[in-house]
């Protein structure tokens, strides 16, 4: 306990959960991580700590939930989830994936395609590799259940899935329209035949693994090694049944998975306790934790000696929804199930594919929406979409909710306008009609798990040439993330021509303040910003925006 | 044959020093370090910090009972800053407590006043401010001065590299526990056992029989802890002698990166002459080394730079110097390729520069000066068994450069926003440690009494798989299976005096030493045998397979049989052999002598897809054919060749250190401070190696690794820099690495308002 600063509350969890093949039953401190309970207290190393911010994917496990009477398995990374989050839950380390004697096939592609060299990383990769085997195994499982019950949109969606995900990452940085024919011919020569199957598959895994850092083999190997995986589960299929138990039978998980939904349930059925929603800390605690993965990191030394307020798990299983003319996103709702949602989907299409941009599968397994949007970075991705989109947040504290606009939401840098204790229960933003354009642009230093040197989201109408209903936003380049509110009335009903974009900017210009960080110097941000301006606009109208322009 | 290091990594059964599971009393270490990069120290105060729950001791500079001296060529670096700092990060004091968090908020609690002093960052300010670690050193070859006038074109230039992290993945630590007689035992993650006992008996005042060093693995070391592994584990020891308890200390991320040096950034001004042919008559060149606060490698680093000022090509007339400049950073030091990247840069860029001149493209310069046998390098010596040809020639053939520029030529007529870009790298590298005194290693080999065999030797394993190498040779050497040999940690006690696992030289000098000590092993029981059967003629007795063969015929004995029969018949089934590489010498006056054993070639080529409005961009390809001899484990070299290539762009493209004015370091963590990942990675990473080359100084023809295919990297700079040319032909683009988003962005376009 950390007693300098004056902090000595005593917290307690009676922890149940299940580790491997062990039940746990501790009394421990709620706040502590899981990578320091698992190396610290279990004595379960192969699980290794090599960034403390989620960064590296060294740390991570699998968290299995019991759902119905399945056990739906996520990646995480250990180094930011606090123990209060695995109870009643199933944590698999490497300890937990490995056969008394032989290898599993994917510790075996590793082994054999020299995708280890120092072997640090190596345990994260072989669990985020499981996990994307046991999506594979749920899909697949989906698939045949829906062809046997003659679904065929069901049977096809996974495959659709895959697709999307893949022509986005083609064609993502050629995605400027105009004459990128190669582009376009290359993505549309990927046909249905098997070797393409498995080279989507290997995308789809390579996205499993893009938490995970490789710092021997720079990962050229590693591809390699999710090339045979692939083709070892082509050759075996799920044919229907539970994913668990055809992975057990392919030797990819021990025997012992299959014993895990029933001993969760018998620790539901014993009601293990909830950390209490208690008001009485809501009014004191500094913190309000949703996912936690930036909390976690900014505060590593210390968060396990603050009281928090967790938000109780009434509210973490509202689903994403949809009324007459709005979607309404809980607050709760994790980036990756929002970028999974069909309802996303069917408004937004091709934004799963942007928000793979988002952290990585394990962030984006454990970050919620609202705890983006509350976090007020100037540059959060979910605050840039939602910002353009014009989204309504309901701010929720006990029994009493109002409404603010997200535009109104941020009054400085880190400043927010709402009660510290209010919640996030809801951002609602209106369905997009059929002439609504979404273009969604990120650069950052590195394109996958970074964080953006500028962001920028930008919605509209479009009629006949003309623009309406715009809504811009742009982060990176203020104290807060910028909803552009000159730029976008002066583009609402103004024709689009070949010199609209250069009054366009002016206007931009004068509407950003960057200033130089890390993550670039404020020219470079400012510079930055006007070209994805110009992205946006290119990717409706082609060629409108000329190379001379932008000089 | 199988890799028993990958199936225990794969497991997560490879035990790393914090894996390892300490005594109990164990107490924990935390830094204190200097929030200001230079100044005076007037005072330290530990009194709330020595007052805090769960805090054993506070030790300062005044508390080392030895010398207060790290530094190893220099003696210019403490292990605790006592009266002034000299960088951001530098350890002014040790907290020791019962965990690892009291420790932290130890350290935490500690403030140090200090009165600022002008802080310099930049090398040229510091080189103008006669800054420098060492005197400039230089090498020459034949007259640049006089041969300007028969160039037919003359270019001079700058071109800058940046810093590099080394982000091995398992952060710096040690453990050390007090021992009787006082001495200690520690347990390192360095790639320099020797150092860290040597500084250890140092800093504590006791012989270097007192401290024991071990190393059980690295989680990857790239040079990162040749030197700087050391200080950790001295204050540990520190800590367990003055405590009398097993004191741990394992960096965070974020401490880790704010303490240690970097890659050294380098500004460099060249000056080359060349004929309308192409041909390369004269190249000068000044190179200023940001070496940071104080020697560490340094000096060694700037030597390897000299040595590879000139990269694949010879060159007639040579003059190279080398500034290494001292900053308020914190001390650079070794990485991967130890300087030589930094030097070939600049002769690419001078190349680069040359063709845009001459309105060639620039691998035909390349390849038109390539060494050849018997040319000579400005060092003195002469190139031997030389594949610089033969490696291009067969990257010709595996994937026709021409079909790179047909790619990029009718893309880029496509495209008006998106533009492809290619470029060759050749790459000779010299093996050896160019301190000569230091390539000389030691092997211990004992044979169990059931056959089962250890090596030790002064070999570090961190992942470039150098104990499945050796355990290679040993089988080879008995024939007998693998799963008989065990590669042993690395201890003082059983490899004394053992240079750092560093230089690439690893392999190649443990294994020879081990290769002596099986050969002398085996001789002996082969002698037994002999006398056992009779026969007359030792040569006649064999060992195959685990079976001895007397005059072919199989005697009946297996392996295990001889080697307890030797046993009972009182030979010694243990030997420790030495090992020295022949022939090298350098005479550091002349700047000239034979200081490689051999040198390492290769040729790649490199493309790339440039989003000219976004500033982005995709390596596409990589095709390498590379000069690795006979290979002791193939799939481990070529995951070797794979990772360097990917660490050498990382350095060339993504991967920038950002310090400040005040030298406080911005990419103080992974979110900030980028390396390639699975996304980054090009999807044709395809690596040939050269066949029939061969290199008798080497266990069974093999050639050295790790660092010379990390320069291929540099092809990806000037891949990147043709795609841009192609958007803005003819547009002056500084020479400035890495080449960030940021930076392509800026040389495609003007600033905006």
């Amino acid at each position: 306990m950390r007693t300098t600063k004056g902090v000595s509350r005593t917290m307690e969890l009676s922890l149940e959960c299940i580790i491997n093949d062990s039940i746990i039953a501790e009394t421990v401190n709620p706040g502590i991580v899981l990578l320091d309970f698992l190396r610290r207290h279990e004595h379960l190393t192969g699980t290794k700590e090599g960034c403390r911010e989620g960064d590296c994917g060294a740390c991570t496990v699998l968290l299995g939930e019991l759902r119905g009477s399945e056990v739906v398995y996520t990646s995480v990374n250990s180094c930011l989830l606090p123990l209060a989050d695995v109870q009643g839950k199933h944590v698999v380390t490497i300890e937990g994936i490995n056969q008394p004697a032989e290898l599993t096939p994917i510790q075996q592609a590793i082994v054999d395609e020299g995708g280890t060299q120092c072997g640090f990383c190596t345990p994260g990769f072989i669990l985020s590799l499981t996990g994307y085997c046991m999506k594979d195994a749920q899909t697949h499982a989906k698939r045949e259940a829906a062809q046997a019950s003659g679904d065929s949109a069901a049977a096809g969606e996974s495959a659709a899935n895959i697709s999307g995900v893949i022509s986005s990452a083609a064609a993502a940085i050629l995605a400027i329209g105009e004459a990128d024919t190669i582009a376009a011919a290359d993505t549309t020569a990927i046909s249905a035949n098997e070797t393409d199957a498995i080279s989507r598959a290997d995308a789809k895994a390579s996205t499993t693994v893009d938490g995970n850092v490789c710092r021997c083999t720079g990962h050229a190997p590693i591809k390699k090694a999710i090339r045979r995986i692939n083709e070892y589960l082509s050759l075996h299929p799920n044919t229907g049944g539970s994913p668990i138990s055809h992975l057990v039978g392919q030797k990819i998980l021990p025997d012992y998975f299959q014993t895990i939904p029933s001993r969760l349930g018998e620790l539901q059925k014993r009601g293990t306790p909830e950390q209490p929603f208690d008001e009485t800390v809501g009014e004191t605690a500094p913190y309000i934790v949703s996912g936690g993965t930036d909390l976690y990191v900014q505060k590593a030394f210390t968060m396990h000696a603050e009281p928090v307020l967790r938000i109780p798990s009434h509210y973490q299983r509202a689903k994403i929804s949809e009324s007459d003319d709005a979607i309404h996103i809980p607050g709760t709702t994790t980036v990756e199930d929002f970028r999974s949602s069909p309802l996303i989907e069917k408004y937004f299409p091709g934004l799963a594919s942007d928000l793979l941009l988002f952290g990585s599968t394990p962030i984006r397994n454990r970050a919620t929406i609202g705890g983006n949007l509350a976090n007020a970075s100037p540059i959060a991705d979910m605050a840039c979409l939602f910002m353009a989109l014009n989204a309504d947040l309901t701010l929720q504290e006990n029994d009493v909710t109002r409404t603010l606009a997200l535009r109104k939401f941020y009054t400085g840098y880190k400043q927010l306008a709402k009660k510290r204790t209010e919640l996030i229960a809801m951002i609602s933003v209106a369905k997009p009609g059929p002439a609504s354009h979404l273009s969604y642009e990120k650069v950052s230093r590195r394109k996958y798990l970074d964080i953006a040197s500028v962001n920028s989201a930008m919605i509209f109408d479009l009629h006949d040439g003309t623009l309406s209903n715009v809504g811009i936003s742009a982060g990176g380049v203020g104290p807060t993330m910028l909803h552009l509110a000159k730029t976008s009335a002066y583009l609402n009903d103004t024709p689009m021509d070949a010199l609209l974009f250069a009054k366009a900017w002016t206007i931009a210009s004068a509407e950003i303040s960057p200033i130089s960080d890390a993550r670039g110097s404020a020219d470079y941000k400012r510079l930055l910003l006007r070209q994805l301006l110009a992205a946006h606009i290119m990717r409706c109208f082609p060629g409108m925006v000329k190379k001379e322009a932008l000089a | 044959m199988k890799n028993f290091d990958a199936v225990k990594h794969v497991r997560g059964e490879s035990k790393f020093v914090d894996d390892i599971l300490v005594p109990e009393g164990t107490l924990w270490a935390h830094v204190a370090y200097s929030r200001i990069a230079h100044g005076h120290i007037k005072s330290i105060d530990c009194s709330s910090a020595r007052s805090m729950a769960g805090v054993k001791a506070v030790l300062l500079a005044a508390d080392i009972p030895g010398e207060n001296q790290i530094g190893g060529i220099v003696a210019d670096e403490p292990l605790l800053a006592e009266h002034s700092v000299h960088y951001r990060g530098q350890p002014f004091a040790i907290v020791i407590a019962d965990s690892a968090l009291a420790a932290r908020y130890g350290a935490e609690a500690i403030t140090a006043e200090i009165t600022p002093l002008p802080v310099i960052t930049d090398v040229r300010e510091a080189f103008a401010k006669n800054e420098l670690i060492i005197p400039p050193m230089q090498f020459e070859l034949g007259d640049a001065a006089s041969e300007w006038a028969h160039c037919d074109i003359v270019l001079k230039g700058t071109a800058e590299t940046g810093g590099q992290e080394h982000l091995y993945l398992e952060t710096q630590g040690a453990f050390a526990i007090p021992v009787e007689g006082g001495g200690v035992k520690i347990v390192s993650s360095t790639q320099s056992p020797t150092a860290v006992q040597r500084v250890t008996a140092k800093v504590l005042n006791i012989a270097m029989h007192l401290v024991e060093v071990d190393v059980p693995r690295l989680g990857g070391g790239f040079g990162g802890k040749e030197d700087q592994a050391t200080q950790w584990a001295a204050m540990c020891a520190l800590g367990a002698v003055k405590l009398g308890r097993p004191v741990k200390m394992i960096l965070h991320r974020q401490d880790d990166m704010r303490m240690t040096g970097k890659r050294h950034p380098y500004v460099s001004d060249y000056t080359i002459g060349l004929k309308n042919d192409g041909t390369i008559l004269a190249y000068d060149v000044v190179f200023y080394q940001n070496a940071g606060a104080a020697a560490d490698l340094s000096p060694a680093v700037l030597q390897r730079t000299l040595f590879h000022c000139t990269n694949s090509y010879y060159i007639p007339h040579v003059k190279a110097v080398a500034y290494s400049c001292r900053t308020n950073l914190p001390p650079n030091t070794a990485f991967r390729g130890f300087g030589g990247p930094q030097g070939k840069f600049v002769i690419e860029a001078a190349i680069v520069a040359a063709a845009e001149a001459l309105h060639v493209e620039p691998l035909l310069i390349q390849k038109k000066n390539l060494l050849k046998e018997g040319d000579e390098f400005p060092y003195g010596q002469v190139t031997e068994r030389c594949q610089a040809h033969a490696c291009w020639e067969a990257l010709e053939e595996k994937s026709p450069i021409e079909a790179a520029r047909k790619r990029a030529s009718e893309f880029n007529a496509l495209n008006e926003w998106t533009k492809k870009g290619y470029a060759v790298m050749p790459i000779c590298f010299g093996i050896s440690f160019t301190n000569t005194m230091m390539n000389q290693a030691s092997a211990l080999v004992h044979i169990y009494t059931d056959g089962s065999v250890g090596v030790s030797t002064g070999a570090v394993e961190m992942g470039q798989g150098v104990n499945m190498k050796i355990l290679s040779i040993a089988r080879t050497v008995f024939s007998i299976r693998p799963e008989s040999i065990k590669l042993e940690t690395t201890n003082t006690t059983r490899a004394a005096n053992a240079s750092p696992t560093a230089a690439s030289t690893g392999a190649d000098l443990n294994g020879m030493a081990a290769q002596l000590a099986c050969g002398v092993l085996l001789d002996r029981l082969k002698r037994f045998a002999a006398e056992r059967f009779d026969q007359p003629y030792v040569d006649l007795i064999d060992v195959r397979d685990e079976v001895v063969y007397n005059e072919e015929h199989d005697t009946g004995w297996t392996w295990q049989r001889l080697v307890a029969e030797a046993n009972s018949a009182r030979i010694s089934l243990t030997c420790q052999h030495f090992y020295a590489t022949p022939e090298i010498h350098f005479n550091r006056d002349t700047s000239k002598g034979h200081p490689f054993a051999y040198h390492v070639f290769g040729t790649a080529l490199v493309e790339v897809t440039l989003d000219c409005l976004r500033g982005i961009y995709e390596i596409d390809a990589v095709n390498v054919v590379h000069d690795a001899g006979h290979s002791l484990h193939p799939a481990i070299d070529l995951s070797q060749v794979e990772g360097a290539v990917m660490q050498g762009i990382g350095w060339m493209t993504i991967e920038e250190v950002v310090y400040d004015k005040d030298g406080r370091l911005l990419t103080d963590a992974l979110s900030t401070y980028k390396v390639p990942d699975m996304h980054f990675a090009p999807n044709v990473l395809s690596v040939d190696f050269l066949q029939h080359s061969e290199n008798p100084l080497t266990p069974f023809n093999s050639k050295a690794i790790g660092e010379p295919p990390f320069m291929y990297g540099i092809g990806a700079y000037f891949a990147l820099l043709s795609a841009v040319k192609a958007f803005r032909p003819g547009k002056q683009v500084p020479i400035v690495a890495p080449l960030t988003p940021e930076r392509v962005l800026q040389a495609l376009y003007e600033k905006c308002s």
